[in-house]
Formats: structure tokens, C-alpha cells, sequence
């Protein structure tokens, strides 16, 4: 197996994981943001 | 069709779902920063998700699998351009932190505060053509890809695109980017879903070997080596990276899709960290699609049915013939949730210009005085409405000749070279002027054009027509503003 060939599969592999791993914890955390938007949106309107 | 009743259930509760969602914050919409900004209190996380939803479309993948096609692992070189560009922004705030402090809507807002109304006015007409033109090919691509993917035949697709983007013509008319942000965290669980879930079982079905073994007898040693046959002269290779380093740090300041989240920030300090992190997403972005495309082409060589099918197709057939039932329903509602979060944010990005820069500055030149809250509230809808139906007669009328993504990369240079030029010489250099901004959008503006006019005879050329438009656009700039300031030092009638 060349560099080439060795440096694709990390940067694939570095990819699909910290993907997944990311969208996971900025879904979790986003969900409270959603929240906090529409309040700060109705408090406005108010 | 290739959908089973459940398939077709799952979609048509996503579809349901999402339109409601979006429908329902219209009663936070209160005036025009609401809707076009989100009243600017989109947090970290959100603004994230926002941003990836916006940027990865159907679109994306196939523009990023029709160059692993051609280019196989080679191609997986364009995901370092983003990357360095991104964290670059993030880490040094480098001129967005300027602009998120101005409360700026749109980018050409700024170039009436540091130039005048006359350079808003006409950056604004290139940003709406490039932008448009670029958007304005997004159906009739996806549209063929729904069609191998779903069965339905070519003669109903028009009506099937036309429902897809009335329904999020509908909510994002009501509810402007509050409604964007939110449906984008339901589209954006479906999408990740389905990005991680593709790779898998794509991955499954052929494995790494037959992948390699693919690519070196079909295209070479070139499909591994992104600089062979050195780094000066390779496909992938220093031109190549020049160019799409500069290209990206001037669409993550001047492409309004992408801007529009950094407006929509809390706060400056937010909005770069926003562009950091989002580093990570966008190295996925790109690395994930063209994988998809390499396992597709790996799969249909060994199938021996390669050479039947483009860059274009293989990968909806990947889709179609290797996810099972249920979960290609799934697959199939993350891939609808990344095209219409994709379609939402860009017609509100878009007529955003129109209304803001355009008819808003006509309406002001002729009347000396600028629409309400609510009158700017109307024209942004009703401008939406028109470039909706304007993008759809595009797409059906309009082919695109050379590859793909660098007729989306060059409609957008068709203002992204003069919009870095002058916003960051705006910003860092004194003696940047209004004559200098004329001359730098304009001269910007002539080699992508050559590509967009003659794209068979330019394209080995692609990368100096992309770094080129910097270099005349920052000569435009110097020596504009270089006559102006000999022949009229005084700035008083630029300051807005």
C-alpha cells in the first residue's frame, strides 16, 4: 500500500467518524438553541 | 417505481412534517431583520447545523461524485480548500468580524457604507445573476437523480420538482430564516443520517480493495496521485489549491447563503466559531460524496456496467441497488432534506439581494426614501416568488456543458473575485476607493465569463481563469483607486 493510498483511507475514515460523532453532539445541543430562538422571537413580538 | 409503501409513507411524513414546521413560526415574524436575519439570535449549534444544511444539497453530491468519476481518490484533494479557509476565518476574524459588527443584512450592504450606492447597486446585480445562475441549475440536476433513484418517469418530474419547491416556497415565504433554521435541524437529522448510512453500506458492498483495484486499471496512477505528474503541473496540484483557497475564503465572506448565518449570529465571537467548527463538517462535505462516487464506480466496474452509465449517474444507482427497503425511504428523505434546506436557504439568500440591494436601492434613487419594515417584508416575498419561478425555466431550458462543479464554481467567481478585493482592501487599506471598487468587480468579473461563454475551449485552463479573476480584480482595484485618489482625494461623498 503506497502514501497515497494510506493517507485516503485516514482521511476517509477521519471523516465519516467526526462527522458522525459531530452532527450527534450539535444535534443534542442545538435542540435547546431551537428553543431559546423561538422564546427570544416570542418575548420580542410581545 | 423502486419505493414499497413504507418507503413512500416515510417520505410523505418528512414532506408533511417539515412543511408544517416551517409554517408555524410565522407568528414570530415581525419585521424585516426577523425574517431575513432571524432577528440575530441563532446560537452556536444552530447556526452549525444551518450552515451544513444550506451547503450540502442533492447538488453537492453529485457535482462532488461527478469528480471523483473523473478523478477518482485524486479528487478527494478539493476537501483542504475549505478547510484551510474556514479556520483561517474562524481563527483571525479576518474582515467577517468587521462585517458582523456593521449589522450588516446582506454583503452589499457594506459596499454602500464603504464605497457608495451606485457599487452596492452593481455588485448587487452581478451577486443576484451569478447567484441565480448558479442556483437556477439545481433542479433539472436533481430532478434526473430523483429519477434513477425513485422510478418515476422522466415525463412527471417537472410536476415532482414543482411540488418539492412550492412546498418550501411556502414556509420559507412565511417564515424567513426562522423558519430556514428550524425546519434545518429536523433536515439536518435526516441528513446525517443518511450520509453516514450511504457510506456503510456502500462501503459493505464492494470493499476497499475492489475500490483500488478499480481505480488503477481505469484511470491510473492519476486517480491516486492528486499532483502526478508533479505538484506544478498535477490535475489537483498547486494552481489548483491557489485558486480554490482564495475562491473559498471570498465565498465564506461574500456568498450569501453562507454570510447570511454569520448576520444571523448572536454575536461576532459566535459567528467564528461557527466558521471554525464548521471546518470539520465541510472536510466531510466534500470527502464523503466523492467516496460515494468512488464506491459506485468500483461496484460497476467489477459489475462490468460501468462504462453504460456518466459521472452523473452511477451514484443514484448505487443508491437504488444497494440500500434495502425502509431505510432507502429513510435515505431517500435525508437526500429530499438536504435539497430543500438547500432550496430555502438560497431563495431567501437571493432575493434577499434582489429586494435589499436591487429594487430597494431603484425604489430609493427615484423616491429619495427608503421602504418600511413591512413594505421591505413584501417586495422579499414577492421577489422569492419570481426567482422560484425564474429557477425552474432555467433548469428546464439551460444545459450545462464541461463539468459540473466548475460551472457552479465559476458562476459564482462571476463576483466573488471583486467582492473579496473590495471588502478587504475596504476594510484594511485607507486609500481604497469608489473608482478602484468599479474597476475590481468589473475586472473580476471577464475570465469566469470566458469560461461560463466558451467552457469546451477554456477548460484545462479552469484553475489560472480562477486565480487570474483575483489577480485583475486587485489590479482593477489599485489602479482605480490610485486615479481617484490623484484626481479627487477628497472621500466625502462616499461615506454613506
Amino acid at each position: 500500500m503506497g502514501f497515497w493510498e494510506i493517507y485516503w483511507i485516514m482521511n476517509i475514515v477521519f471523516a465519516v467518524v467526526s462527522f458522525t460523532i459531530f452532527s450527534v453532539y450539535v444535534l443534542i445541543k442545538g435542540y435547546g438553541e431551537v428553543k431559546e430562538m423561538l422564546k427570544t422571537l416570542n418575548d420580542k413580538a410581545e | 417505481m423502486n419505493f414499497n409503501y413504507l418507503d413512500i409513507i416515510i417520505i410523505v411524513i418528512y414532506v408533511a412534517f417539515i412543511f408544517f414546521a416551517g409554517a408555524i413560526v410565522k407568528k414570530y415574524i415581525k419585521g424585516i431583520d426577523d425574517y431575513l436575519v432571524a432577528g440575530r439570535s441563532m446560537g452556536f449549534n444552530l447556526g452549525l447545523i444551518s450552515l451544513m444544511c444550506t451547503e450540502i444539497g442533492m447538488i453537492t453530491y453529485v457535482y462532488y461524485a461527478e469528480l471523483g468519476y473523473k478523478a477518482g481518490l485524486s479528487a478527494l484533494m478539493v476537501a483542504v480548500p475549505p478547510v484551510v479557509a474556514l479556520l483561517f476565518l474562524g481563527k483571525t476574524g479576518f474582515v467577517i468580524k468587521k462585517l458582523m459588527e456593521m449589522k450588516i443584512m446582506t454583503v452589499p450592504e457594506y459596499f454602500s457604507k464603504r464605497y457608495s450606492k451606485g457599487v452596492r447597486f452593481y455588485i448587487g446585480i452581478l451577486m443576484a445573476v451569478g447567484g441565480i445562475l448558479n442556483f437556477g441549475v439545481f433542479p433539472g440536476v436533481e430532478a434526473k437523480f430523483i429519477n434513477i433513484v425513485t422510478g418515476i418517469p422522466e415525463q412527471h418530474l417537472l410536476y415532482t420538482m414543482v411540488i418539492l419547491l412550492t412546498v418550501v416556497l411556502l414556509y420559507t415565504l412565511v417564515g424567513g430564516m426562522v423558519s430556514v433554521i428550524v425546519t434545518n435541524y429536523v433536515q439536518y437529522v435526516l441528513l446525517s443520517f443518511g450520509m453516514v448510512a450511504i457510506t456503510v453500506l456502500g462501503f459493505y458492498a464492494i470493499g476497499w480493495n475492489g475500490i483500488v483495484d478499480s481505480i488503477s486499471t481505469v484511470i491510473g496512477d492519476k486517480g491516486i496521485d492528486p499532483f502526478f505528474p508533479s505538484f506544478i503541473e498535477g490535475e489537483f496540484g498547486l494552481g489548483f489549491l491557489v485558486w480554490q483557497i482564495l475562491m473559498w475564503v471570498s465565498l465564506l465572506i461574500g456568498w450569501q447563503a453562507m454570510s447570511a448565518r454569520l448576520f444571523a449570529s448572536k454575536d461576532a465571537k459566535t459567528g467564528q466559531r461557527i466558521y471554525t467548527w464548521s471546518a470539520l463538517m465541510f472536510f466531510a462535505r466534500a470527502i464523503i460524496p466523492i467516496f460515494w462516487e468512488i464506491i459506485a464506480f468500483g461496484y460497476y466496474t467489477n459489475l462490468g456496467t460501468a462504462s453504460g452509465m456518466n459521472g452523473i449517474d452511477s451514484l443514484p444507482n448505487l443508491i437504488k441497488d444497494t440500500i434495502p427497503h425502509g431505510i432507502l425511504g429513510l435515505i431517500f428523505a435525508g437526500l429530499l432534506a438536504a435539497s430543500m434546506s438547500t432550496y430555502a436557504s438560497y431563495l431567501l439568500s437571493w432575493s434577499s439581494i434582489v429586494s435589499q440591494d436591487i429594487i430597494g436601492t431603484i425604489i430609493k434613487f427615484s423616491t429619495g426614501k427608503e421602504l418600511n419594515s413591512k413594505k421591505q417584508l413584501t417586495v422579499s416575498r414577492i421577489t422569492m416568488a419570481v426567482v422560484m419561478i425564474f429557477i425552474i425555466w432555467w433548469s428546464l431550458f439551460h444545459k450545462v456543458e464541461g463539468y459540473l462543479y466548475f460551472y457552479l464554481n465559476m458562476t459564482a467567481m462571476l463576483f466573488i473575485p471583486g467582492t473579496l478585493i473590495c471588502i478587504s482592501l475596504g476594510v484594511y487599506w485607507k486609500k481604497a476607493r469608489t473608482l478602484g471598487a468599479y474597476l475590481a468587480i468589473t475586472f473580476g468579473a471577464i475570465p469566469p465569463l470566458l469560461y461560463l461563454i466558451f467552457p469546451d475551449e477554456i477548460l484545462k485552463y479552469a484553475s489560472e481563469i480562477g486565480y487570474g479573476g483575483f489577480i485583475v480584480a486587485l489590479i482593477g482595484m489599485l489602479i482605480g483607486s490610485a486615479i481617484q485618489n490623484k484626481y479627487n482625494p477628497k472621500k466625502v461623498t462616499e461615506v454613506a
